[in-house]
């Protein structure tokens, strides 16, 4: 068992550095999801609609990696001020789950969907796996609920697990390439993934 | 009346009152505050990245500019309406806050900058292009202004609840910050 003194942190001992590692926090996850939200608001087709989703991402790429390793380097050091309190904060798990569910959707289906959307002024096919993402979405929905209502661990962990697989099997298997109910569904699992992230994040101060 | 009786009359209205006293409203709108920060001040800070050449490339500063600008003034509105409602709730505690006295000084500031570049860059849009792929020094500054405020502002937000105007030290000096409280004497142990 590693034994450790809350003392000896700075942030717990320095009047400054909590507040300043938590601005740091705030300003790199600006960063990140609004680099995301950039991509998602082209999917969706709501700004920057003369280049594909795939310009958008491949401009805004290294931004977001950027702004989600200050993410989670900040991150950490704000929860190694006080570990056990965060360790049996309901929000605060709540929030890292999303935020590692987030992390992978943003990383595996989302990019891809981005990186295969078509040229603006290419004809689009309806949706074609439509029953695939309603699936996914139904997860990302259950899963915070899970939370709030307090499920069982194990539910919570069957739905986390559930998620990552349907995740993959998109990934590799489902025929999705080009179809336009794939490109909002995604935008909208991933706008609602990163808002669920801050809501937890900010509600770890009122549990 | 002083500042103080128009704050509590303030925030003695009904429904200000019911949002500092309940137990979802009050987090919900900070929650909303944060997530639009979150979303839409990116989308600032893109904007400002485009203008210094470092981001978007691929783009027209007249596109980023013009593209972004419906979703940059649908977050800014939200953002100001949670915060009135936030700072209106709890308009006693805010006022003689430097911090937030020092946020709305930035807010103000926002207004200046939007005043003074509006027309040269802002506007200007397809003169930045034309001069591609060197960007005015103009549209630099711009940028860099309004990083700095829009850094600022959330930075201020955020020290906001770190500032108690009542405690002094134990030699009577006023403590600006609140000490973060102190751990347990007892070590806790981290697996």
């Amino acid at each position: 068992m590693l034994l450790y003194d809350l003392n000896a942190n700075p942030l717990n001992s320095n009047e400054w550095a909590f507040p300043l590692t938590e601005c740091f926090h705030i300003t790199s996850f600006a960063l990140s999801i609004g680099t995301i939200m950039l991509v998602d608001l082209r999917l969706l087709g709501l700004a920057l609609k003369r280049r594909t989703a795939a310009a958008v991402l491949n401009n805004t790429t290294l931004w977001t990696l950027a702004g989600l390793i200050i993410v989670i380097i900040s991150g950490f050091l704000i929860f190694s001020s006080d570990p056990v309190m965060y360790l049996h904060n309901a929000s605060f798990k709540y929030k890292v789950t999303n935020l590692g569910l987030a992390i992978i959707f943003n990383y595996t289906v989302h990019r891809r969907v981005a990186l295969a959307a078509p040229p603006p002024d290419m004809p689009q096919k309806p949706g074609g796996a439509l029953g695939w993402l309603i699936l996914l979405a139904a997860l990302y929905v259950a899963l915070p609920l899970s939370f709030i209502e307090v499920a069982p661990a194990g539910a919570k962990v069957a739905l986390v697990v559930a998620a990552i697989l349907v995740d993959l099997a998109i990934l590799f298997k489902a025929p999705l390439k080009g179809t336009l109910a794939e490109q909002k569904t995604t935008a909208i699992i991933s706008i609602f993934l990163w808002v669920a992230v801050v809501f937890g994040g900010l509600w770890i101060a009122f549990v | 009346m002083t500042i103080a009786q128009i704050s509590q009359a303030i925030q003695d209205i009904g429904f200000l009152t019911y949002i500092r006293e309940s137990g979802y409203t009050y987090p919900v709108i900070m929650a909303t505050h944060l997530a639009c920060i979150a979303v839409f001040g990116g989308l600032i800070l893109l904007t400002d990245l485009r203008l210094l050449g470092l981001t978007l490339k691929d783009y027209t500063i007249t596109d980023v500019v013009k593209g972004l600008r419906p979703w940059k003034w649908l977050g800014f509105c939200i953002i100001v309406t949670m915060g009135l409602l936030l700072g209106l709730s709890e308009s006693n505690k805010y006022y003689g806050n430097p911090y937030f006295q020092m946020k709305m000084v930035f807010l103000a500031l926002v207004g200046v900058h939007a005043l003074i570049f509006r027309p040269l860059v802002y506007k200007n849009t397809e003169a930045l292009d034309r001069a591609a792929p060197q960007i005015p020094t103009v549209a630099k500054t711009a940028a860099i202004c309004s990083l700095v405020l829009w850094i600022a502002i959330p930075c201020c937000g955020r020290w906001i609840a770190y500032y108690e105007p009542d405690k002094t030290t134990a030699t009577g000096q006023p403590l600006s910050l609140i000490q973060r409280s102190a751990p347990p004497p007892l070590t806790a142990s981290v697996r």
